[in-house]
Order: structure tokens, then C-alpha cells, then sequence
């Protein structure tokens, strides 16, 4: 066990501990810098930099172009179907006297819910597949991830049909206990039971990579020290894997956030998800300029997400396992 | 007519009598929509021959572009027209199935031009937003215009929604119909009962029990003629806000709310739902050809009071689409994009474009051709509800008003759109 597991971790960690850190990451970010300004010094003049220059700016273009045209046309009047003209703030007006909070209040419910659920249910999950960890586990990875080869929306609608009406469950109760279930689909639980369902591996395989941040020794050493079970899962295995946590979270509530089709096709038009009217604005709507707006605050919504658990996360010692 | 066509048309008649009697009886007793005009036969035969023409004409073209791309509602996306095609000019068919008619005008008007070759959509869009903008290049109508004949008499040369404003330009070819009114399950609800109590018959009588297929613009235009006026004109701020109390009444009374017809379809037979509002033979007829003939497609009888005449003392309550496909004005055009729409015309492949799309069966203008006519199965026409001679359909088409651009609609459709969220 290296002397980095065991330090003080954000999860639970008093509040000094926090200033500690806090003090870590700015000297790292100055070292960080420094190296950074150092290698720009010396790379600035080599035939490598020249060279990547046009891969770079076309990456660059790849990932900032759309979403600049977004936000150009969300400041474009109704009717627009170009992004230049005159700028107008109508398409956010409008989301703000129209009733638009009540998509983006279900999506953002349905996202916490379902992410918190998924914490919930594959944390042990991962946790018994890191200890399996042998051809077992990988036998359980690949059953876990084997429903991602199909597409979503059959996945989805195969699970309608198990839960609808003279569906497989109703038919089979019916059949069994003489009194069928009747429909179960066309209600917010199942849509987040859809979310769940849908994005239970991406939240699973960070887990499992950050649980595999806990050396057994360190579990071992706290229990030869006295430690609870429970003290062992709170000081040692929930801070070493909370980066493995945050960054599942942190997916699973952006996708959970951008979901669509468990909406639609387990909800059967119950609620009525953000992103929805973001299609229903670019396609029937003909009002690209309304689609943009309500993508741009969605954008922002998960922007705030990313932003504060990023700033919880070293993606360089999870990674590296330094 | 062409001097190259010209010579066909001697052996075209000749052709024409031959197939009119080896058509047998079943096209010989056809009213309006069953019906067919004289020429029919002919022009069958003229397609045939236009095809072999137009292949011929392809093989010793040269070098042109041999990739087509086709932007379509679903009858001409899939592998049973567009194979045939395909392996006969020896063309590469790249297809994409449109998801809404506005999405695929939005398309070519933001440089989808550059994309695709044909695009189809319901009619209206062609003659007034396609052509003016630009988009769309007639057709040559010497060629095209002796298709015709092969049409039910209600959609004889010239038909106006595949002609320009002006009347002087083809603008498409003509094909896919159908009339759209209620859904129901009519084990639930009779036929009688909805034709008498109209939409609010469901919407406040079946309260609860239907669905609402959401193809958003369908749903504001029936929206329109449920609350009583066309929602093909401007519209009174008195008639706004009927149409405002009706649509959210419309989602807060219905049990689902769902874009995929064959679900709500399914619902239907389960009982989960008793009707479906909009309800098309085309969103009907994928169930009635697997047997489920109590679905039905039922347009109510006392129509909109604008609408009503000496002639159609009732009015009319339901909206009849029609689809036109058009050659897009791409920059770099291949003859194959003509060749398709030609193509089409064969009574086989019109045959298949009614009838093999997926999820869907729909009658096509070219069932007044008994080439065409004669291809159907009796539970393909069932599926259609085409009735004796034609004679079901006919009366459905009869409530029908045509599809058209509604000017409000980006006003309805702000409202469609809270009224649907108002649901949760």
C-alpha cells in the first residue's frame, strides 16, 4: 500500500482536511503550470507542434464548432435557419413564460432518482465482482455489458412489451395465478426503472475501476487496527474509490439528464423529458432557434454538474493508480 | 408528347386491350375511387414501356452519377422497391425514412440539397414552400402527364397539389393516400357511435380510455377540425383559443401519449385503449391486415360547418394526405433520380410501394390501373379498407378535406407543446 491511500480523502473528510487539500491542488496546479508552460516553451519551436497544428485546430473545430452554432442560433429569431442575423433574447423568453419547467423539473427529478438508484444498486455489485476478480467476474462483466451491442430503443421496447398489457408478465401471471397484472408501463417508476436499467453499466465499470483504487492490505490493516466493518467501508474503501463514484455519477446523470426514449417508450407520453421538446422544436416545430435555446440551458445544467465533480476528481491518480 | 415517345403510344393501345382483358372481372366494376378511366390500361402499359425506355436510355447515357439518394416516408426506404431498382440500372440506393414532413423541409433549406436526389413528402409542401424556395425542379411534364391515366378519377391530370401555383409546372409524381380521422377499436366503440358523436365522443366521451399519436402536426390539425374550423387559414383569436381549450383537454383526458402507431395499434387490440386520435388507414391497416379487422379507421359523419354544402350537406370532419415526390434541385443531379420516380409507375413497383412498406399498407392513385388493382389481395384491400369496389374508402376520402399548410401553425404549435407537457 502506497502512503497516497491513505490520505485524507474528500468523502467525510473534516473541513481542515479540505483546506489541506485545497492547498495540495494549488500547488499542483502551479507545478502542473509550470510544466505545462515549460513543454509549450520547448515545443513551441519543433516541427512537431507545426505538425499537429492542423489536427489540432480540426479537432478543436470538431468540438467547439456545433456547439458555437448552437448557441449563435439560440440567440436567432424564430424562423431562422441560418445562425446570422440579427441577435434576439424572445427564444429564452419564451422558455421562461412558457411552461418549459415542467420538462426540465421531470428531467432533472428522474435523472437525480435514477442516478442515486444506480449508486445504490451497483456499488455492491461492483464491489463482489472487484473481490471475485478471476474469470468469474469476467463472465459477469460480459453479461453486463453484453445488452449495450443492442440498440436502445429495441431494449426499451422489449421491456414494454414484458410490462404492457397482454404483455409476457401479464399473460404469465394470468396464466399462473389465474389474474393478470394489467398494464404496468405509462407512469414515472418505470421510466426511471428504464434509466436505470439503460444506464446501469456506466455507472457499474467506473465503480468497478475505482474500487480497484482499495488495496485489500488497507482493508485488512484497518480491521488488524480495530475498524468496524462499517468504518472500513466509510474511511478507507469510500474514499479510495470516490473517484470511480463521482465520475459514474457524473455520467449516469448527464446521460440520465439527455434521456429520451425511456419516456417514450415506457412512459408512453406520462411526462414529457426536456429533451423531447428539444426534438419536437427542431423537427415538427420548424424552430431551431427555440431547440437551441433549450439545448443551451440543458448544456449548462450539465455543465454545473461536470464543474463541481470534476473539481472533487484527480482523473490522474485514478487512471495511473499512482 | 416527345417524338422518341411518340411512336409507343400505337402499341401502347394495342398492349392496353390485351392486359384490360386478362385484368378479369375485378377491375371491371370499379366506382370513383375503385374505378379507373378509359385509358387506364394504357396507362400501365405506357409506364412499362416509359421504364424500358428510360433503362435503355440510362445503359447508353455514359458516365452520370450512380448513386441515388431518396429522402421518403417509408413506402420507398425499403428493400422490396428499391432492390428491383436498384440491380436494373445497376444504381447504388442510399435511402433515409423522413421522421416529419417539416424536418425534411428544414433539411433541404439548410443545404440538404447537396444530399439528396428525391425527396417525398405530404402535398402542400411541394407546391407551396418547395417550389417558390427554390428547392425542388419540376418535372418534365410531356413524359410524366400519360401516367395519369393510370389514376382513380379523383386524381386525374392535372391534380393540383402535384401542380406549381400557377398551374404550369409538374412539381411530383403522385402515389401513396389516405384519409385520417379516428382510430377505434370498434369491438369498444361501434362505427355508428363515433360517425354520430364525432371527436368528442372520444375525447370527453372515452375520457381516459384513447391515445393521442403523436405526429405532432396531425394532432394540431385534427385538433382544428374537433374544436370545428379548417386549420388551413387564419385563424380568429376566438378560434385560438378554442383550439387552446381543446388540445389541453385533448392530452389531459388521454391514457397515452405515444409517436409509434403500431403500440397504440397493439393497444387498441389489448383494450388497453379504445381509440387513437389522429386514426389513418395508414396508422390502421399494418393491424387489420394481421386480422384485427375491428380497428378501423372512422371519420365521424357532420364535418365543419365551412365545409358544408349543397353538395356535401355534412361537411367534412376528417384530412386526406397525399404524398408527392419531387426531384430535389441538387447542385450535381444524376438521370436516376427521374428514373426512380418513373420506376414507380410500373404497376409492380406501385404495387409494392402500397403494400410492402413496414408497419404500414396504404392505397395508392394507381389502383384505377387493373394492372396495379389486380395485384392486391383481398386482406391487402381489406387492410386499406377499400370496401366493396372501393366503395369504404370512397365514403372516408368523401369527409375528407385535403392536407394543407396551417398559417398558425407555429402558434399551435407552442401550444400543442405546453398542452403536452401539461400532462406530467
Amino acid at each position: 500500500m502506497t502512503d497516497r491511500s491513505l490520505e485524507p480523502t474528500m468523502v467525510g473528510a473534516p473541513a481542515y482536511q479540505g483546506e489541506y487539500q485545497g492547498k495540495s491542488r494549488d500547488e499542483a496546479s502551479r507545478k502542473s503550470a509550470g510544466l505545462v508552460a515549460e513543454r509549450l516553451k520547448r515545443f513551441s519551436g519543433g516541427a512537431g507542434m507545426w505538425s499537429a497544428v492542423p489536427l489540432g485546430l480540426l479537432l478543436l473545430a470538431g468540438f467547439f464548432g456545433p456547439l458555437l452554432l448552437v448557441v449563435l442560433y439560440s440567440f436567432m429569431p424564430r424562423g431562422s435557419f441560418s445562425p446570422i442575423g440579427w441577435p434576439t433574447l424572445e427564444n429564452y423568453r419564451d422558455i421562461v413564460e412558457q411552461n418549459f419547467y415542467i420538462s426540465f423539473g421531470w428531467s432533472l427529478a428522474m435523472a437525480v432518482v435514477a442516478t442515486i438508484l444506480l449508486l445504490l444498486i451497483a456499488y455492491p455489485l461492483a464491489v463482489t465482482m472487484v473481490r471475485l476478480a478471476g474469470k468469474r467476474a469476467d463472465i459477469y462483466t460480459i453479461l453486463i455489458a453484453a445488452p449495450l451491442f443492442v440498440a436502445e430503443n429495441i431494449r426499451l421496447q422489449g421491456w414494454s412489451l414484458f410490462f404492457d398489457k397482454a404483455g409476457l408478465l401479464d399473460g404469465a401471471s394470468e396464466s399462473l395465478f389465474g389474474a393478470g397484472t394489467g398494464s404496468l408501463v405509462g407512469n414515472v417508476p418505470i421510466v426511471v426503472f428504464g434509466l436505470v436499467y439503460v444506464y446501469l453499466p456506466f455507472m457499474l465499470f467506473p465503480l468497478i475501476l475505482g474500487l480497484t483504487n482499495v488495496a485489500p492490505d488497507a482493508r485488512e490493516a484497518a480491521s488488524d487496527l480495530g475498524a468496524t466493518r462499517f468504518q472500513i467501508f466509510r474511511d478507507i474503501e469510500l474514499p479510495l474509490a470516490s473517484p470511480g463514484i463521482l465520475i459514474g455519477t457524473l455520467l449516469c446523470f448527464v446521460l440520465a439528464l439527455g434521456a429520451v426514449s425511456e419516456a417514450k417508450f415506457l412512459g408512453k407520453g406520462v411526462v414529457i423529458p426536456v429533451v423531447q421538446d428539444i426534438d419536437s422544436a427542431f423537427t415538427f416545430g420548424q424552430n431551431w432557434p427555440r431547440g437551441s435555446a433549450l439545448s443551451v440551458l440543458l448544456i449548462l445544467i450539465a455543465a454545473a454538474a461536470i464543474v463541481v465533480v470534476m473539481r472533487r476528481v484527480d482523473i490522474d491518480r485514478m487512471f495511473t493508480r499512482r | 408528347m416527345p417524338k422518341s415517345l411518340a411512336g409507343m403510344r400505337g402499341s401502347i393501345t394495342r398492349r392496353s386491350l390485351l392486359k384490360t382483358s386478362a385484368a378479369g372481372a375485378a377491375a371491371l366494376a370499379m366506382p370513383m375511387i375503385g374505378g379507373r378511366s378509359a385509358y387506364a390500361s394504357e396507362g400501365s402499359a405506357y409506364a412499362m414501356e416509359l421504364w424500358e425506355k428510360t433503362k435503355a436510355d440510362l445503359a447508353a447515357m455514359g458516365d452520370f452519377r450512380k448513386d441515388l439518394n431518396i429522402h421518403a416516408w417509408e413506402g420507398y426506404t425499403e428493400e422490396p422497391v428499391l432492390d428491383p431498382f436498384a440491380s436494373q440500372v445497376g444504381a447504388t440506393v442510399n435511402p433515409q425514412m423522413l421522421i416529419s414532413d417539416p424536418a425534411a423541409v428544414n433539411n433541404l433549406r439548410s443545404g440538404g440539397t447537396s444530399t439528396w436526389d428525391v425527396i417525398n413528402l405530404n402535398n402542400a409542401w411541394q407546391r407551396k414552400e418547395l417550389y417558390p424556395e427554390g428547392l425542388i425542379t419540376p418535372l418534365d411534364k410531356e413524359k410524366f402527364k400519360p401516367l395519369y391515366a393510370m389514376n382513380t378519377p379523383g386524381f386525374q391530370w392535372p391534380y393540383l397539389w402535384a401542380m406549381d401555383q400557377g398551374g404550369n409546372e409538374l412539381l411530383g409524381m403522385i402515389q401513396r393516400f389516405g384519409p385520417s380521422g379516428i382510430g377505434v377499436n370498434t369491438d369498444k366503440i361501434s362505427r355508428e357511435t363515433v360517425e354520430k358523436g364525432g371527436y368528442m365522443e372520444i375525447i370527453e366521451g372515452a375520457k381516459g380510455q384513447y391515445g393521442i399519436l403523436d405526429y405532432e402536426n396531425w394532432v394540431i390539425m385534427h385538433t382544428c377540425m374537433a374544436a370545428g374550423f379548417s386549420p388551413f387559414r387564419k385563424h380568429t383569436e376566438a378560434e385560438m383559443e378554442s383550439y387552446r381549450e381543446l388540445i389541453f383537454k385533448l392530452f389531459a383526458n388521454a391514457k397515452k401519449v405515444s409517436d409509434d402507431q403500431a403500440a397504440l395499434a397493439r393497444d387498441m387490440i389489448t383494450g388497453e385503449i379504445v381509440a387513437v386520435i389522429p386514426g389513418s388507414v395508414y396508422s390502421v391497416s399494418a393491424a387489420r391486415f394481421e386480422g384485427e379487422t375491428q380497428i378501423e379507421s372512422v371519420m365521424p359523419e357532420d364535418g365543419i360547418e365551412e365545409t358544408k354544402t349543397a353538395e356535401t350537406p355534412k361537411g367534412k370532419s376528417g384530412i386526406t394526405w397525399i404524398e408527392v415526390t419531387s426531384l430535389v434541385k441538387n447542385p450535381a443531379p444524376t438521370p436516376l433520380a427521374e428514373a426512380f420516380l418513373v420506376y414507380c409507375h410500373t404497376p409492380e413497383a406501385a404495387y409494392r410501394v402500397a403494400a410492402k412498406a413496414p408497419g404500414t399498407l396504404n392505397p395508392i392513385v394507381q389502383m384505377g390501373s387493373p394492372d396495379v388493382l389486380s395485384q392486391f389481395t383481398e386482406d391487402e384491400l381489406e387492410a386499406i379498407q377499400w370496401g366493396e369496389d372501393g366503395q369504404w374508402l370512397e365514403t372516408l376520402l368523401g369527409r375528407c378535406i385535403d392536407f394543407d399548410i396551417n398559417p398558425d401553425y407555429a402558434a399551435m404549435h407552442d401550444l400543442y407543446t405546453e398542452a403536452k407537457r401539461s400532462r406530467g
